[in-house]
């Protein structure tokens, strides 16, 4: 029963077809946030034709950051899908804070299996300077719980410890050791 | 902005916000490794109380 009601809401084609047309009038917006909207809008309607389309722009790097952002909360809706995953792990590098945090947010909620394909990528960000990314980073692989991302887990908290324990000498407070 | 580091070097004042964001981070760190080992890794309890007692040393005393 639950398949005969997948399969019903299945897009088609056509839905596609039109969905696309949709988001290429929002894009011709001189809004970004109406641009970035029409990207959203594309969240409930799976097809590959979309999936591609998005993962275009998220990799047009002329396309605002919130777009990019917004593309990449679209693919995180391709829960089971390998290429939306491969798109994704290659986004959290991204420069732009907004867009890296985004992509770890939604491989994070990707099925795990198809996540942890991509588990080593976020080892990289663990130790961002940008603690947004970091933390995103961190949220991320335990979620997803791959092996991969347990010793860099580890060093990352040695590290940030031996950071913390420096502090507290410099400051004449505590006496906790490097740990 | 100077980095805690730098801040420590040029002996200007350490606030909450730069101490705050390596508490912040650890606990993230800490919640995603138990998360990950699917059970508490063997220096957790070594990692939790040293992190009270680090936040224990910027408490002013009442």
């Amino acid at each position: 029963m639950i398949w005969l009601l997948l399969f019903c809401l299945q897009t088609t084609d056509k839905e596609a077809a039109l969905a696309l047309k949709r988001l290429d009038k929002a894009l011709a917006s001189d809004d970004d946030s109406s641009r970035a909207s029409g990207v959203e809008s594309l969240r409930l309607i799976r097809h590959e034709s979309i999936r591609n389309r998005i993962i275009r722009i998220g990799d047009n790097g002329r396309a605002s950051e919130r777009v990019r952002a917004a593309c990449a909360d679209v693919l995180g809706e391709y829960s089971d899908d390998e290429v939306a995953a491969k798109s994704l792990a290659l986004w959290t590098g991204d420069r732009s804070r907004l867009v890296a945090v985004r992509a770890c947010q939604s491989l994070g909620s990707l099925k795990p299996d198809v996540a942890r394909l991509h588990a080593r990528s976020l080892n990289g960000l663990f130790h961002s300077k940008d603690d947004a990314v970091a933390k995103a980073a961190i949220m991320a692989a335990g979620v997803i719980r791959d092996r991969v991302n347990i010793k860099p887990l580890l060093d990352e908290l040695a590290l940030v410890q031996q950071k913390m324990a420096a502090i507290l000498k410099a400051m004449g407070v505590g006496g906790c050791d490097g740990g | 902005m100077l980095t805690v580091e730098a801040k420590i070097k040029a002996g200007e004042e350490i606030t909450d916000p730069d101490v705050g964001r390596y508490f912040s981070v650890a606990g993230s760190l800490q919640q995603a490794l138990l998360s990950v080992t699917k059970q508490p890794h063997k220096d957790h309890r070594t990692w939790s109380a040293w992190w009270k007692k680090a936040g224990d040393s910027f408490k002013v005393p009442e």
